[in-house]
C-alpha cells in the first residue's frame, strides 16, 4: 500500500495537539489578565481641564470630602462641585478689595485658577472628565453605602494622597459582590443617623471621610471582630439579588 | 454432526427449499419470512465482501447522481433562507417572532424539542440495538447517527437564538467570569445545556469513531488511483463539449484530494489487529455510554416543562412520555430519509431490506402506542387528581382555542401508527413513507400543543393566543433546509453504510463458513459437516 502522507507527518498530531493546548492556555490566561476591568479600567487617570489636587485640598489642608461632594450622604449620586464651591475660597478679588479686608482669595493671581474664575463669570461649567462610570443598567447609591459605614476609601482609595484623581478599583460586578457577600471586610464604625454615637463596643468612632484613619483601621488587626460586630449591630444585609442594582 | 446454520445455508443457496415463504410474493424481497426457524438474510444479492465495499464506496466515488444537484441547490437555498431569518432575528430582536407574554415559548422551543427528539433514533439504533445484538441495525446505524448529529445541530440552534442577546449565550455555560455569577444550577434549563451537550459530543464521537475503518477504506481506494485527474464541468453539458463550455471546465487531482481528505479523517488506521481490538473495545464502551443518554437526554428536556409548577406541565409522566415520543419521531425521520435514499442509490435495497423497514415500523407502532397511552394517562390523572386547575388545563388543551392542534396530534401520533398492525401497511414502501411524514408532523404538533398551555395564564385577563409570524415559519423551514443540506453532504462524501459492520453480519464472516477466508478456523467443522 502506497502511503498518502510522508513519514514526517507522523510528528504532526502531537505537535498540533501540543500547539492547540498551548494556544488555549495562552488565550485563557491572556483573556484572564487583559480582558478584565482590573487591567483596562483600574488606573484610568485623565488629565483634567483644571489641575485640581486632592492631595493639597483634602490631604494637606484637611478639607472634608463633603465640603465639595455635598450630596454624598443624601443622594444616590455624589456630585462634582460646581464652580461656586471653588469660589468660596478662590474669589480672585482684586488687590484693593483684598487690602480693604472686604474679600479674601486664595491664590488670587494663580494662572491655573483663571479657568475657574472665567467659568464662574460666564456661568459655563468646567468640563471635568468623568472617571468613575458604571453602565446604565447598574444603579449605585452613594448615600446608602456611606450611611451604612462604607468609607470613600473602600472604593476610591487614598484620595487625600492623589495629585491627579484616578480609577482606583475595577467596579466590576464581582468586585461589588466581594463586599456584598462579606461586608465585615469594609464597614467602619461611623456616626450615622441611626447610630449618632457609633456602635458601642466596636472600637472608636471613625469619621467616614477620614481616609488615613479608615485605611489604618480597615487594615488593622481587630478588623475581623469589629467588622462582624458592626454588621450585626447595624443589621447590614447587603442584597445579592439581581434587582438590588439592576432595576 | 450437522448443525443447521440458517445463515450458512442461505449463503450456500441451500436454505431455500426449507423456506417455502421465500417464494411467496408476500415476503417481498425474501426477507419477510414469518417462519421463526428461519433467519432472514441481512444482505441480499449473493454479495461477497468485495462487492459490499465496491457498492458502498461507489456511491461516493461514482459520478454525482443527477438528482443530487437540484436537491442540494434547493436545500442549500432553504438553509440560506433560515440563516437570513436568524440574522434578522439577531439584528432586530426576538420581537420578530410571534412570542408575546403569556406565550413566551412557542415555535422556538417546539422546534428545539422536535429536533432533539428526532435525534434519539440514531442513538437507539447505534447503541441500544448494538448492545441487544440486533444485527439488522448494521445497515442503518451510520445513516441514523448522521441524522442524530444534524438534528441535534438544528435543535441546539433554537435555544441559542431564542435568548435574544445571542452574544450572551456563553452565559448558558458555567464559565468563570468577572461578574462572579454562575448559571442557576437548580434550573432544568441548565441541565438541558449539559444533557444536549453531552449527547452531541458522545454521538459525534460514536459516529466518527465507527466511521474510521470505512474512511481508511476510502483513503486506500483513492490512493490506489491517486494520479488520476477528474474534469469537472457545468452540469448536464452536451457531449462532446462545445468550445465555450470546455473553457469553463476545471481539471482537479480529485483522487489526491480525496486521499488527503479521507486520510486525515482516518487518523492513520492501518487495519492492524491491534487497531481492530481497540476499535471493538471503544465501540462497545461508547455504546454503553450512549445507552443511558437515550433515556436521559429527553428526560431532561421534559424537565424544562415538568419541573415548572404549571398545570398541564407539572407531571411525572413527562420523562418517559417524552423519551417514547422521541424514539417514535426519530424512527419516523429515519424512514423519511431512508426510503428515498434506498430508492435512489443502486444496490442499497440489498442492505436495507424490507425486513429492516418492517422492524422500524413495528418500533413506531410500539412507541406510538406508548405516546397514545401517555396522552390518555394525562387526562386520567387530570380527572383522578381532582385538581381543578389541572383538569381545566387539559380540557382547554383538547377543546380550547388550540383544539385543532390537539386533534391533529392525536390523529397523527395515536391513530396513524396503528395501521402498522397490518402486514400490508408494514410492507408497502410508499405507504410507510407517507406515515413516517405524518408521524413527524404529529410529533411537531405534540410539542406545540404542550407549549400552548402557556396561552392559558392564571388570570383570565392575561389569556393570550399565539400566532406565528412569517419569521417564525421561515426559521423553522430554514432549519429543515440546514438539516437536509448537511444530510445531502453526508450522503455524497461519507460512507452511508457501515461497511465493516455490514460485512460482520454476512454469512461469510462466520469462521465456519466455507467462503470464510480468515486464518486457520473451521476446517475440522467443515470436514465433519460433509
Amino acid at each position: 500500500m502506497s502511503s498518502v502522507f510522508p513519514q514526517w507527518m507522523n510528528k504532526l498530531p502531537p505537535l498540533i495537539a501540543g500547539g492547540a493546548t498551548a494556544t488555549l492556555v495562552l488565550v485563557v490566561a491572556g483573556g484572564w489578565y487583559y480582558l478584565t476591568p482590573d487591567f483596562d479600567t483600574v488606573g484610568y487617570q485623565p488629565t483634567q481641564p483644571v489641575a485640581f489636587s486632592h492631595l493639597l485640598h483634602a490631604g494637606q489642608l484637611g478639607i472634608d470630602c463633603r465640603y465639595c461632594h455635598t450630596k454624598v450622604e443624601v443622594s444616590p449620586h455624589s456630585n462634582v462641585p460646581d464652580t461656586a464651591t471653588c469660589m468660596n475660597c478662590h474669589t480672585g478679588a482684586d488687590d484693593q478689595a483684598y487690602l480693604n479686608n472686604q474679600l479674601w482669595s486664595a491664590h488670587k493671581n494663580s494662572v491655573d485658577l483663571r479657568q475657574v474664575r472665567e467659568a464662574y463669570a460666564s456661568g459655563k461649567p468646567i468640563q471635568w472628565r468623568r472617571i468613575h462610570k458604571v453602565p446604565d443598567y447598574v444603579h449605585f447609591n452613594h448615600a446608602v453605602h456611606v450611611n451604612a459605614g462604607v468609607s470613600c476609601y473602600s472604593c476610591h482609595g487614598r484620595m487625600d494622597r492623589a495629585i491627579v484623581a484616578k480609577h482606583e478599583q475595577s467596579l466590576a460586578m464581582g468586585w461589588c459582590l466581594n463586599c456584598h457577600r462579606a461586608p465585615e471586610k469594609e464597614v467602619v464604625n461611623n456616626a450615622s443617623a441611626a447610630f449618632p454615637e457609633g456602635v458601642a463596643g466596636a472600637g472608636p468612632v471613625i469619621k467616614i471621610t477620614d481616609l488615613p484613619a479608615v485605611s489604618a483601621h480597615i487594615r488593622g488587626p481587630e478588623r475581623e471582630t469589629v467588622g462582624r460586630k458592626l454588621v450585626e449591630a447595624k443589621q447590614l444585609q447587603p442584597p445579592q439579588m439581581c434587582a438590588a442594582c439592576h432595576y | 454432526m450437522t448443525v443447521f446454520q440458517p445463515d450458512r445455508e442461505f449463503a450456500l443457496g441451500r436454505a431455500r427449499p426449507r423456506t417455502p415463504d421465500a417464494h411467496d410474493p408476500s415476503t417481498v424481497d425474501g426477507t419477510l419470512i414469518d417462519d421463526p426457524g428461519v433467519r432472514a438474510p441481512l444482505v441480499l444479492g449473493n454479495r461477497d465482501f468485495r462487492s459490499v465495499t465496491a457498492t458502498i464506496c461507489g456511491w461516493i466515488e461514482d459520478k454525482t447522481p443527477k438528482w443530487w444537484f437540484p436537491a442540494f441547490f434547493i436545500a442549500a437555498n432553504v438553509a440560506g433562507l433560515g440563516t437570513v431569518m436568524i440574522l434578522y432575528l439577531i439584528i432586530t430582536g426576538v420581537g420578530v417572532w410571534g412570542l408575546q407574554i403569556p406565550v413566551a415559548w412557542s415555535w422556538d422551543i417546539t422546534n428545539f424539542v422536535w429536533w432533539v427528539g428526532i435525534g434519539h433514533a440514531g442513538t437507539l439504533i447505534s447503541a441500544i440495538l448494538c448492545l441487544f445484538k440486533q444485527k439488522w441495525r448494521t445497515s442503518i446505524n451510520r445513516f441514523a447517527e448522521a441524522m442524530t448529529i444534524f438534528a441535534v445541530i438544528c435543535a441546539g440552534t433554537f435555544p441559542g437564538i431564542h435568548v435574544g442577546r445571542v452574544w450572551m449565550a456563553w452565559m448558558l455555560f458555567p464559565i468563570p467570569n468577572y461578574n462572579w455569577i454562575w448559571p442557576n444550577f437548580r434550573s432544568p434549563l441548565l441541565w438541558d445545556v449539559f444533557a444536549v451537550g453531552t449527547y452531541f459530543t458522545i454521538s459525534l464521537l460514536f459516529w466518527y469513531m465507527g466511521m474510521i475503518p470505512d474512511l481508511a477504506t476510502m483513503r486506500d481506494r483513492a490512493t490506489a488511483r491517486i494520479d488520476e485527474k477528474v474534469t469537472f464541468g457545468p452540469l448536464w453539458a452536451p457531449h462532446p463539449l462545445p468550445g465555450f463550455i470546455k473553457r469553463l471546465t476545471i481539471t482537479l487531482p480529485a483522487n489526491r484530494i480525496a486521499a488527503y481528505f479521507y486520510g486525515i479523517l482516518a487518523m492513520g488506521w492501518r487495519m492492524s489487529s491491534r487497531h481492530w481490538w481497540n476499535y471493538e473495545k471503544a465501540y462497545i464502551l461508547l455504546a454503553g455510554m450512549s445507552t443511558p443518554l437515550v433515556l436521559s437526554v429527553h428526560s431532561v428536556v421534559s424537565f424544562d416543562f415538568a419541573v415548572s409548577i404549571l398545570p398541564g406541565w407539572h407531571t411525572t409522566i413527562f420523562p418517559p412520555y417524552f423519551v417514547a415520543g422521541a424514539i417514535f419521531s426519530g424512527f419516523a425521520m429515519v424512514l423519511t430519509l431512508l426510503i428515498p435514499a434506498r430508492a435512489l442509490y443502486p444496490g442499497m435495497k440489498d442492505f436495507v431490506t424490507a425486513r429492516t423497514i418492517e422492524n422500524m415500523c413495528k418500533i413506531i407502532t410500539v412507541t406510538g402506542s406508548m405516546v397514545g397511552f401517555a396522552y390518555m394517562m394525562e387526562f386520567f390523572i387530570a380527572w383522578y387528581g381532582a385538581n381543578p386547575n389541572e383538569k381545566e388545563a387539559f380540557l382547554i388543551r383538547a377543546f380550547g382555542p388550540y383544539w385543532w392542534a390537539y386533534w391533529i396530534m392525536v390523529t397523527c401520533n395515536v391513530v396513524s401508527p396503528q395501521v402498522f398492525w397490518f402486514k400490508w401497511a408494514r410492507t408497502s414502501i410508499p405507504f410507510i413513507f407517507l406515515i413516517s411524514i405524518v408521524v413527524n408532523i404529529g410529533m411537531w404538533f405534540e410539542r406545540y400543543v404542550i407549549l400552548t398551555t402557556l396561552s392559558h395564564d392564571f388570570l383570565t385577563s392575561s389569556w393570550g393566543y399565539f400566532s406565528p409570524t412569517w419569521v417564525d415559519i421561515f426559521t423553522f423551514v430554514g432549519s429543515l433546509g440546514i438539516f437536509t443540506t448537511l444530510f445531502l453532504l453526508f450522503m455524497r462524501f461519507l460512507p452511508m453504510l457501515a461497511i465493516s459492520e455490514v460485512k460482520n453480519v454476512m454469512p461469510q464472516a462466520d469462521p465456519h463458513h466455507p467462503m470464510y477466508h480468515g486464518h486457520g478456523h473451521g476446517n475440522g467443522h467443515q470436514n465433519g459437516g460433509h
